[in-house]
């Protein structure tokens, strides 16, 4: 069961739980693309010149894309590299479960609105109907859709009932324990100060370690300069964290 | 700065640790080759059902914290893996030819019909439009195809000493494939790409058929066809269907909003668009290893066509459906 929330999707789960996916929006799906479209004309064109090689005896002559007649070594060095670019996207979609390599670099993966990942037949449509959303040139109509729906979906999508979401991997390093004489919840709040040290205002930062590391009775290392404070602080919070002294 | 019941139940997330990182672990392994093992399934679930418990406590303890992030991505992670469906492969594909495509044609008896009539009339209006002002066929065709039907000559003839069957069986699929999902997903902008598609290709064929009988090659241009061409201007007529039914839904959602009925009838005219792609292969190697081929009469060729075209007729009609119907019983 699925319900809307914002830009995350609820999803109730047998168990009873509710965990939420966040939708990806046009910036993590242009992202994506922009490095499949990449991929794909790497390898369409690494395929076109290792060709032109071979067919130029050697050498890579173009005269063999000038002929008039379409001849076996035309349709073997062109064929390929339009396979790679019109199948890139549904081969790789179907075999890496909703991913293509763009995809998994933007941390994004393509699911059906239960959270799964989208059964073969839904993946191939929101492909076919990349003829559409590509209209008229450089996927305007495609973008216009995505701006404009509540999933930032485009037409492909609707018509598979599938949307892009942030793939939220578990870190399997939050889950290790860190001093096993520290609180769990004080691990908790020093790793996530750690992990959230150069988003945070430095004056709040610097109180919110020496309240840490006062409350857990260290000493607050004083250097020469904020930086030289500031870097000391964090060297204190870790050693807390791991338990060295 | 912590309370006793909180420090309880911290203590408890603690010790949890391990079979969270182990729980993962065999997630992992499930997704993996060897992980149709059902006791390690049952054993998982057990497990994410208290991975369940684990995160409500989490959650009730640190709402925001990078323990409650984290096991809320092994939770989604464990939902994704444990409840999805089936893997279908090749049993969904033999369903899909056995029963759906045929319960989708029946469903699709309307759009079918006037697609395929607008692809006769719109054929009718390029024959007399051409047989008329032959001048026009430059609307149609290329000025080599032109200069060679002038000279006596259809651009077909000797196809295959220039390119071999194989890779012009492989161009043609392309081709015709293409021009079949276009027809279909161009039914996305309210049914109109659609029809002009369909009312385009009709009029080419159309158009074609009456400039080569001009030059008195309309005969040879039949016996080009026929094999491959019974079949395959059905499933372009299908997929203009199909086009037509994405448009209908977007036009006329009835009861449903706008999305619900364009989903489900994307789902429905989807399906039947690619199994008629499906049959478009078919017609590739006719088209590359009998159509240009002058050893085979028009005999064969005929016989060919009519035949592929009652396979077709004899799938999506319901042919090998298990609830095939014969004089109102069920067989």
């Amino acid at each position: 069961m699925e319900t809307a929330q914002d830009n995350r999707i609820m999803l109730r789960t047998a168990a009873g739980v509710e965990v939420g996916v966040t939708i990806a929006g046009l910036g993590g799906r242009s992202f994506a693309f922009l490095i499949d479209w990449h991929i794909r004309l790497l390898l369409a064109l690494t395929w076109l010149l290792a060709a032109g090689i071979i067919l130029g005896g050697g050498e890579l002559r173009g005269e063999w894309m000038e002929s008039d007649e379409l001849g076996l070594g035309f349709y073997l060095a062109v064929l390929p590299p339009l396979l790679i670019y019109l199948f890139y996207h549904p081969v790789l979609e179907i075999a890496m479960q909703g991913r293509t390599p763009g995809k998994r670099m933007a941390g994004i993966r393509i699911v059906d609105r239960s959270g799964h990942t989208p059964t073969v037949g839904a993946l191939l449509l929101r492909n076919v109907l990349r003829l559409v959303d590509s209209l008229p040139a450089y996927y305007l109509l495609g973008i216009g859709v995505v701006l404009a729906s509540r999933d930032t979906v485009r037409i492909g999508d609707m018509a598979a009932g599938t949307v892009l979401v942030y793939e939220e991997r578990p870190k399997l390093d939050v889950l290790a324990q860190h001093n096993p004489r520290l609180h769990p919840l004080w691990q908790e709040m020093l790793a996530d100060l750690l992990e959230r040290w150069r988003t945070l205002d430095p004056n709040v930062r610097t109180e919110l370690a020496e309240r840490l590391l006062a409350g857990a009775g260290r000493e607050i290392p004083q250097g020469k300069g904020k930086e030289n404070s500031d870097l000391r602080l964090r060297v204190a919070l870790s050693q807390l964290l791991n338990g060295e002294h | 700065m912590v309370g006793q019941g909180e420090e309880a139940l911290g203590h408890w997330l603690e010790s949890r640790r391990g079979s969270w990182q182990e729980f993962e672990r065999r997630l992992a392994a499930l997704r993996g080759p060897a992980g149709d093992d059902v006791e390690t399934v049952v054993e998982l679930m057990g497990s994410y059902r208290a991975l369940g418990r684990d995160l409500s406590l989490a959650r009730r303890l640190w709402p925001e914290g990078r323990i409650t992030r984290s096991l809320e991505a092994l939770f989604t992670h464990a939902y994704d893996t444990l409840h999805r469906p089936p893997a279908d492969g090749f049993q969904a594909l033999v369903e899909l030819f056995r029963e759906q495509a045929p319960a989708d044609v029946r469903a699709l008896r309307g759009p079918i019909a006037i697609s395929s009539l607008i692809f006769v009339v719109t054929g009718l209006m390029g024959w007399w439009l051409i047989w008329n002002y032959p001048e026009l066929a430059r609307l149609f065709a290329s000025a080599e195809m032109i200069e060679e039907v002038e000279q006596g000559r259809l651009w077909t003839d000797g196809l295959l000493n220039v390119v071999p069957s194989s890779l012009l069986s492989i161009g043609i699929m392309a081709n015709n494939i293409t021009v079949t999902l276009t027809a279909f997903a161009l039914g996305a902008l309210y049914g109109v790409g659609t029809l002009y598609m369909i009312g385009l290709n009709g009029l080419m064929l159309g158009g074609i058929f009456a400039f080569t009988a001009h030059h008195g090659l309309a005969g040879r241009l039949f016996e080009f066809v026929v094999a491959h061409g019974t079949v395959e201007l059905s499933v372009i007529a299908l997929a203009g269907a199909c086009g037509l039914k994405l448009g209908e839904a977007l036009a006329r959602p009835g009861d449903r909003s706008r999305r619900e009925a364009f989903q489900a009838s994307a789902a429905q005219a989807g399906r039947l668009a690619v199994v008629g792609a499906v049959f478009l292969v078919g017609c590739g190697v006719i088209e590359g290893f009998v159509s240009p081929d002058e050893r085979f009469p028009l005999a064969i060729r005929v016989t060919i066509g009519t035949a592929y075209w009652l396979v077709f007729a004899a799938v999506l009609g319901g042919g090998l459906s298990r609830h095939r119907r014969w004089s109102g019983k069920t067989l």
